[in-house]
């Protein structure tokens, strides 16, 4: 798997589970804070709606208090105010006042003294419920009061029906004497009951009894919860809607009815949506950060690797590493910018790209090498052959024909004799030149190794030879193959001379080096022969093979020395030889 | 140079051979030739040669080989090395092998010339010592032999 995959793979996973630990962290944190919000309001909400119902049973307590303890009511039930029903209950109707359906007077022995039921709906007297009086009667606790302090009120299942109630001790207005029975409010929680209920919450509120309510699931959950001794619950019903109950006791505190109120679940859904920007915010920024760490990568890392990659791909960018060298001779196939690890990479692969070039071209050079030399040797003997046989034949015909040779042939003759040697020469050239160059270092005077190559030269008498040379320091120095380079400059030099001029040779010590300068005042080299100077076979000599100089740069190369040539047409050409004092190491051998 | 001496040129190059033979015919040698190694040992063998000139490369056999053979059959001939690949190594291989001269193609005539008679000389030289020799050795010895028959003599 490449790098760029990978890293994009890494970066895919990363960012996927850091989404999702955000989006469940949020959801687990944020929405059960606005979640428990939601409920406390829930309650809250529950609770007040309690509340109305708790003041409408203090309502009817306040009535019904202010009825039972007072004179009229407390004759009327010992039978001492006829007109009480008339005065108080005009046609037995209950007006706002008494804000409930049914009024019982039940006296001491717990006996129906006497009663109002009225359906204010159709404004008219009706019977009471059937039952419903022996049910209430059947709880002492709700009418057997003793003093001024007992009483008894809430909700209540008669018959199977819910009520309000409220019932007081029947008492004189000084609340003073015994209690002459309970005077009983009644009033149905039915639909109106609720409506009203609802329209003072300003919520939508159900009640149903305790019977009803298992029947239904969701007020079976609340009611279980209740058992456990919460006294609230809230349930969720889908996204938009929560329900919260609360369960209303009977005076004897056992669960009654259970109420219900509805809910929006505004607090909730803000929550949702609040969570839902954080993590599209989180996401964006994950995204941003994710993406700016892979261009960064991409940019220090992975594009260079690719470029590094394309450019070391490419066989013939590589081939020798030749044509890709600034002017410092350093390769540069591979970039190399700024300063960290890539850059230091690059650079590495380009010196060993340079490494190998160089070795691939001195491998090349030496198999031609190899190979010339085998064709050389081969052509070397069998051109020696013939030329030996031309010498002999010339020197032969030379001698028979001795005094009796005319001008002309004589003349021949020395012009056969001198193509034998140069022939020779070239051979020679081509031996010396295509030959392994096996260094055998002597230490030598610099002067005397000059002296000697100057000594195989024959100078014409128009060049006027300076040497300057140094006698000491002494110098290991292959002296065969040295003097054979010197020759060869020596030559050139002359042969730059054709019109006369001055050769001046010295030397110089520069560190460990020895620098040998070989300066004439001939015509110097134009810039296109400069150019293939080294270049084996190429010369501007009508006769020559081209050698000299190759042989020349072979000798100083195999040194491990330097050559450098400063040349001005038509002033003079100077070549400088830097050589190692000592053999370098592994320089000896080509 | 005396019309007795003797010498063989083996060299394959037909050229050579016979160019060398003119020119040490003109000097009054009596000059065979041969193409090959193995005509140069028959050659050899059946006629006593003062000097044999001899091509470091034949076809048939190696410069030093056939040195070291005609060593056998002509040990007091003269041997001149004759070669196109003059190295140094050659040359030490060439002496090593018993050749008594090394010159290197292509040569100066004079230079032949001049190596040839050279080699005459020398082994003329040794002649004429290997005489002395024989003649001293004589000579002690028939003093001795003398002195063994009168032992008491004064």
């Amino acid at each position: 798997m490449k790098i760029r995959t990978k890293v994009i793979f890494i970066i895919c996973i990363i960012s996927c589970s850091l989404t999702i630990v955000v989006a469940i962290t949020a959801n687990l944190v944020l929405l059960g804070q606005f979640e428990s919000v939601q409920n406390s309001y829930v309650i809250d909400s529950t609770q007040r709606t309690g509340n109305i119902l708790q003041s409408d049973i203090g309502n009817i307590k306040n009535a019904c208090a202010f009825e039972s303890i007072w004179d009229d009511t407390y004759r009327f039930v010992q039978g001492q105010d006829p007109t009480y029903m008339q005065d108080n209950f005009a046609n037995y109707t209950l007006d706002n006042g008494f804000n409930c359906q049914i009024v019982l007077f039940i006296n001491s022995s717990g006996q129906l003294y006497n009663y109002v039921s009225y359906d204010d709906s159709i404004q008219h007297q009706v019977p009471l419920p059937a039952g419903l009086v022996a049910e209430f009667t059947s709880h002492p606790g709700l009418w057997d009061f003793t003093n001024a302090q007992n009483y008894s009120e809430g909700v209540i299942l008669l018959q199977g029906e819910m009520f309000l109630f409220s019932s007081t001790p029947i008492l004189p207005s000084n609340g003073s004497g015994p209690v002459m029975g309970a005077y009983v409010m009644i009033k149905f929680l039915d639909s109106k009951e609720v409506q009203s209920l609802q329209q003072r919450a300003g919520l939508p509120v159900t009640l149903l009894s305790i019977d009803q309510a298992k029947e239904q699931p969701d007020f079976n959950d609340a009611f279980n919860s209740f058992l456990q001794g919460n006294q609230f619950y809230t349930k969720a019903v889908n996204s938009s809607t929560i329900f919260g109950y609360e369960a209303i006791n009977d005076p004897f505190g056992s669960p009654a009815l259970i109420l219900r109120i509805q809910m929006p679940r505004d607090i909730w859904n803000s929550g949702v949506l609040a969570v839902d920007y954080y993590i599209v915010v989180v996401l964006a920024s994950i995204i941003l950060i994710v993406l700016a760490f892979f261009l960064f990568l991409e940019k220090t890392l992975l594009s260079r690797l690719s470029s590094l990659t394309l450019s070391v791909k490419d066989p013939a960018k590589i081939e020798g590493c030749v044509n890709s060298r600034n002017a410092d001779g350093v390769c540069q196939i591979c970039e190399v910018k700024g300063n960290d690890e890539i850059s230091t990479l690059a650079s590495s692969i380009n010196g060993m790209l340079q490494e190998i070039g160089d070795k691939n071209n001195r491998l090349r050079h030496s198999e031609k090498m190899v190979t010339i030399g085998q064709m050389v040797t081969m052509i070397g003997h069998d051109l020696r052959n013939p030329l030996t046989g031309l010498q002999n034949s010339a020197y032969i015909l030379k001698k028979r024909l001795g005094s009796n040779a005319d001008e002309m042939t004589k003349q021949i003759f020395e012009l056969m004799d001198y193509d034998v040697k140069y022939s020779n020469r070239i051979i020679n050239d081509l031996l010396d030149y295509s030959r392994d160059t096996k260094l055998d270092f002597i230490k030598t005077s610099p002067n005397a190794i000059v002296g000697e190559s100057l000594a195989m030269v024959p100078v014409p008498t128009n060049i006027i030879v300076v040497s300057e040379v140094q006698t000491d320091p002494k110098v290991a120095l292959d002296r065969l193959s040295i003097k054979r380079a010197f020759i060869n400059t020596i030559i050139n030099a002359i042969e730059a001379m054709p019109n006369g001029g001055t050769l001046r040779i010295s030397s110089r010590t520069v560190g460990d080096n020895i620098e040998f300068f070989f300066s004439d005042t001939g015509r110097g080299i134009d810039e296109s022969t400069m150019k293939k100077l080294w270049t084996p076979f190429v010369t501007t000599k009508a006769k020559g093979m081209g050698l000299g100089l190759a042989i020349i740069k072979q000798v100083i190369d195999a040194h491990g020395g330097k050559i450098s040539v400063s040349t001005e047409e038509g002033k003079g050409t100077t070549f400088t030889f830097t050589l190692p004092m000592k053999p370098s190491e592994g320089g000896g051998k080509q | 140079m005396n019309g007795n001496v003797n010498v063989i040129v083996i060299d394959d190059d037909e050229s050579i051979r016979k160019s060398i033979s003119i020119i040490l015919e003109d000097e009054g040698c009596k000059v065979d030739t041969a193409e090959s190694g193995a005509e140069g040992i028959t050659k050899s063998k059946a006629k006593t040669y003062n000097l044999a000139l001899i091509d470091f490369r034949l076809g048939d056999i190696e410069g030093t080989k056939l040195l070291t053979l005609l060593s056998e059959t002509n040990p007091k001939m003269r041997k001149v090395m004759v070669t196109g690949f003059p190295t140094v190594n050659n040359a030490i291989e060439a002496l090593n092998h018993g050749a008594n001269a090394y010159i290197t193609k292509p040569f100066e005539p004079e230079l032949l010339v001049k190596t040839v008679k050279e080699q005459l000389a020398e082994q003329e030289g040794e002649e004429k010592y290997g005489e002395q020799k024989v003649a001293d050795f004589i000579k002690t010895r028939a003093k001795e032999y003398a002195n063994d028959m009168l032992p008491n003599a004064p």
